[in-house]
């Protein structure tokens, strides 16, 4: 899996982390029960401090995407273990925000369901 | 052939592989083969432009004369006493660097100038890629087997106990020899910590290319470590058995070695583009993090992992990314070597012969019954009554320094002499004659810089000892 990331953005590094491997597992690119790269190993290959890796890997543990283990390190959870999407209600307001952003900017219904339909990806 | 001759023809040799160094370094920057002369991104359409061949050929034109002088001026050496044809090597490898690197930066302004005016466009990827799916550990398993690096170890070893039972004498190079096995350990060390690169979307070829590119540094870093080794271990034996074969052994086995490294590297270039050939290779826009420094090329990017950056040379000769942590400590440890270079030049050379021209070099005394010979630089004292004979001389004859320090100014340690065999030295060379004391157990040679006196001193042991 391809993680992309972009150091000139306002987004901090470990954010863009968190949300290229929310992408990835959502998107299939990295397998449920997957082994993650171990903090060091990755904040060497990204070019950052561990910190960042670190406060990104347990970001995605609070939000239960991933477990972390001593022996194993990081893990990405099971499929029937992911947090539930449509019980958070932060989720809800982003999304108002986006339909509302995409109605002003001229998207109709249609277009904006099609929009979603076309991101979200059967796992 | 007399050994000065000898010390001159090695310098010679250490001379003339700077030259052909730096001008292959130099040289190598102009190419086109892999699309970025002088680290400006340009493709091999733009590259048979005229006005970009223009400038190519201009900065190759003047690097081979100014190598071409550089290599008629190594015969000065010849010339030069030993001490000063090394002062003369040193610096003239620095000028070797330091003024084409201007002609270079030069060059690279140009070509700049030229893609901005011509408003060249070539499309990089503005957002970082790494592959989630690199394993460091799976790398590390192409590396050369652990096992490989006991032969050099071992030749350290030898060349180290070998060192040891030559007594005081052998000391000093023992220390050397420990220094080399730090600095295989560190080697490896450092490989098996060097960061995955995502270079395409296969994550089977990175994997593969970043297990390749461990293997080619970890086979480069067993040859050059196995080359030291026996460096170490011929010049040893030069120096303790005085076998001019041993000192031919060691320069032969750094050339193969040097060879064979620099073989790896450039087996892992070709692999490297046969691998991504088929393959759309992530490029990014680095060309502003690239700038021509007094000692070449240098690269300081903080958004890239890489320590190590190719440049222009298709991986065989790299640059050290001076923006990431580890390349900060490189950085400053060369800072602290080339320091630590100068400031040692700067004690052996200028300050004796500061302290020569003001008369503060040696002072010979005699002091309740012990004659002292005392100065900055060394500090030895011998009891009168110990002396059995004294003798003054202009001429010590043929010998070699075999421990301690020597430059035009002044000797101190042991040194060996036809005449005398082994000896301790605190002299000042150029302020004859010289006092040979011979005591039990060992012979010294003293002087005052201040002839009349040494003479004093000499008329003063003779007349105590009514010898």
């Amino acid at each position: 899996m391809i993680m992309e990331l972009d150091y000139q953005s306002e987004v901090p590094v470990y954010l863009q982390i968190r949300n290229e491997i929310v992408k990835g597992i959502g998107r299939g690119q990295i397998d449920f029960g997957e082994q993650l790269p171990t903090v060091r190993s990755l904040a060497a290959d990204i070019g950052v401090n561990t910190m960042t890796v670190s406060k990104a890997y347990k970001l995605l543990d609070q939000q239960g995407y991933i477990v972390t283990d001593r022996r194993r390190g990081a893990v990405v959870c099971a499929k029937n273990q992911m947090p539930d999407f449509a019980s958070n209600e932060g989720h809800r307001k982003e999304l108002i925000l986006l339909a509302s952003e995409a109605a002003l900017g001229g998207c109709s219904r249609e277009e904006f369901l099609d929009m979603c339909r076309e991101a979200y990806v059967e796992t | 052939m007399d050994q000065i001759r000898i010390v001159q023809l090695i310098y010679l040799g250490i001379y003339l592989l700077l030259c052909a160094t730096f001008y292959w370094t130099y040289i190598q920057e102009a190419r086109t083969r892999f699309g970025h002369p002088f680290m400006v991104r340009i493709t091999a359409v733009m590259a048979k432009e005229e006005s970009v061949q223009e400038i190519l050929g201009q900065y190759k034109k003047r690097i081979r004369l100014f190598f071409f002088v550089c290599v008629f001026l190594g015969a000065i050496i010849f010339f030069l006493p030993p001490q000063w044809g090394f002062v003369w090597m040193i610096l003239s490898g620095f000028v070797q660097i330091m003024l084409p690197s201007r002609i270079e930066r030069t060059s690279r302004k140009r070509l700049m100038l030229l893609k901005q005016e011509k408003q060249w466009f070539i499309r990089t990827e503005s957002r970082h890629k790494i592959d989630l799916k690199l394993d460091r550990k799976r790398s590390n398993q192409s590396m050369t087997s652990r096992w490989w690096f006991l032969i050099p170890i071992a030749i350290q070893c030898i060349a180290f106990v070998y060192c040891l039972v030559q007594g005081e004498g052998g000391k000093t190079f023992a220390a050397v020899c420990v220094l080399g096995l730090l600095i295989i350990a560190a080697g490896i060390g450092f490989i098996r910590w060097l960061p995955n690169k995502t270079y395409c979307e296969e994550s089977t070829v990175n994997q593969r290319m970043n297990g390749k590119k461990k293997a080619a540094a970890s086979r480069a870093w067993l040859w050059i470590c196995s080359g030291d080794a026996v460096w170490n271990l011929g010049i040893a034996g030069f120096l303790y058995s005085e076998r001019l074969q041993c000192l031919f052994l060691a320069g032969a086995a750094l050339i193969v070695a040097v060879t064979a490294a620099i073989l790896a590297l450039a087996e892992y270039g070709r692999e490297k583009q046969y691998e991504l050939a088929s393959e759309v290779v992530y490029e990014y826009d680095e060309e502003a993090y690239w700038d021509v420094g007094w000692f070449g090329l240098r690269y300081s990017n903080p958004y890239d992992p890489e320590v190590f950056k190719e440049n222009n040379s298709g991986g065989l000769n790299l640059a050290v990314n001076q923006a990431a942590r580890q390349g900060k400590w490189m950085t400053a440890g060369i800072i602290l070597f080339c320091a630590g270079i100068a400031l040692f030049v700067v004690w052996q050379f200028a300050y004796p012969k500061y302290l020569d021209k003001k008369g503060l070099l040696a002072d010979l005394v005699i002091e309740d019954g012990v004659i002292q010979v005392t100065g900055p630089l060394y500090d030895a004292k011998i009891p009168k009554e110990q002396v059995v004979e004294a003798e003054l001389t202009d001429d010590l004859g043929e010998g070699i320094r075999t421990n301690g320090s020597s430059t035009a100014s002044y000797g101190k340690g042991k040194f060996r002499y036809d005449k005398y065999g082994n000896v301790r030295v605190y002299l000042a060379w150029k302020h004859r004659p010289y006092l040979v004391l011979k005591t039990e157990t060992d012979i010294y040679i003293v002087n005052d810089d201040d002839p009349a006196q040494t003479i004093r001193i000499y008329e003063e042991i003779k007349g105590g000892n009514g010898s």
